[in-house]
């Protein structure tokens, strides 16, 4: 499930840090990413986009990275897709808010390379074995 | 004043309203002409009271601007509204900074990467060929093909200093790049220099004139940003380790 033509889009309202993720993410060997401003636009490139994984923060205007999530989870074309929050929210109270929403892990900025690798990789982990339990 | 006039004005319409035929309508006139008399007193009433109230708020309004005007407030007052904006520019020029300083740092990485993943590369491109020529060489000498391994290492080691020097120069741009710091940390102990002098001031207005009870700036939900004074709190994480642990404690 590490393909590395896996197709990852980056959600942040900051070019630099969306820059950033996109490096790391070629540095992990994905070459295939895409990004977005705010959720709103995140949405739009998601239904006509075929992405495997979204990268997202969650402080962006129009929509919000929450609010984002809990669209992805409710619509049926995109419920399955894993969502990496990425994000200077630090309260127990998003932590909570982003698990029930139904994120796939949850970095908190600053973060390094090596923890951006792990989570990811954790993920990937799970979509596994959720594959092998349906099989 | 207005009100009177037209409360006069009603009163006249209803005595001056045709007689009905009906007598429903005669008792509800009946009826309309003395709550008529009522409303006139409650409303002579109510026009003395607003006019009191009215007076009131004058002078309490004419009573602060001349606290204000010998405490020398009303200047202080111009020159806060004069400061915010001011405040707002060194902002967005450390916002600014900090933008290019990103922008080149990352260009000079993106720049660095490639001549590094290059000379790896072709390092171990080398590398493989000597270990093949060296046990295909066992069976079947060939010093022609030595030759060019050995013309193709040299010019690769030729090279490298030319390689390495390329990613110093971007490693060097993104030391300079660093040079915000100075500069934005500058202007960010200005701006909190103001804005310390600017709630003093604030604070003192108030007292002067009202009593206060100092309240907590409040929270905007689910939308803080980082967060800049961990130690005073204790409904936060403070790093990768801490969310990990929270969310394994919640079953995630």
């Amino acid at each position: 499930m590490s393909d590395k033509n896996l197709k990852f889009l980056v959600v942040d309202d900051f070019s630099t840090m969306r820059r950033i993720v996109r490096n790391l993410l070629k540095e992990l060997g994905f070459v295939n990413v895409d990004e977005a401003e705010d959720g709103a636009i995140a949405l739009r490139k998601l239904q006509d986009g075929n992405f495997d994984f979204i990268v997202s923060d969650w402080n962006m205007p129009n929509m919000d990275g929450l609010t984002m999530l809990q669209n992805v989870r409710a619509n049926s074309a995109l419920k399955n897709i894993p969502v990496l929050m990425v994000t200077a929210e630090a309260k127990k109270e998003n932590i909570v808010a982003a698990a029930q929403a139904g994120a796939s892990g949850y970095i908190v900025k600053p973060f390094t390379a090596a923890v951006l690798e792990e989570k990811l990789n954790k993920i990937f982990q799970n979509m596994k074995t959720k594959l092998a339990e349906k099989a | 004043m207005n009100t009177k006039h037209q409360t006069k004005i009603k009163v006249n319409e209803i005595h001056q309203a045709p007689t009905p035929k009906k007598s429903r309508k005669s008792i509800q006139l009946a009826d309309a002409s003395k709550s008529s008399e009522v409303n006139l007193t409650e409303n002579q009433e109510l026009i003395t009271t607003d006019k009191k109230v009215i007076d009131q708020v004058g002078l309490l309004t004419r009573n602060l601007h001349d606290s204000l005007r010998e405490l020398g407030y009303d200047t202080r007052l111009q020159e806060i509204a004069a400061e915010v904006p001011e405040a707002q520019d060194k902002l967005t020029y450390v916002a600014t900074k900090t933008e290019q300083a990103a922008e080149r740092t990352l260009n000079a990485t993106e720049i660095a990467m490639p001549i590094q993943e290059k000379l790896a590369n072709n390092a171990i491109y080398l590398s493989e060929q000597w270990k093949q020529a060296f046990e295909t060489q066992q069976m079947n000498p060939d010093t022609e093909m030595f030759k060019t391994l050995l013309i193709e290492t040299l010019q690769y080691l030729d090279k490298v200093p030319e390689q390495t020097n390329a990613t110093n120069t971007q490693l060097l741009e993104i030391m300079m790049a660093q040079d915000f710091q100075d500069l934005t940390g500058q202007v960010i102990k200005k701006i909190t220099h103001m804005v310390q002098s600017l709630e003093k001031d604030l604070i003192d207005l108030l007292l002067a004139n009202v009593s206060v009870k100092k309240s907590h700036a409040d929270d905007e939900g689910l939308m803080n940003g980082p967060v800049t004074n961990p130690e005073k709190r204790n409904d936060v994480v403070c790093n990768q380790d801490q969310v990990d642990d929270f969310l394994a404690s919640l079953g995630f």
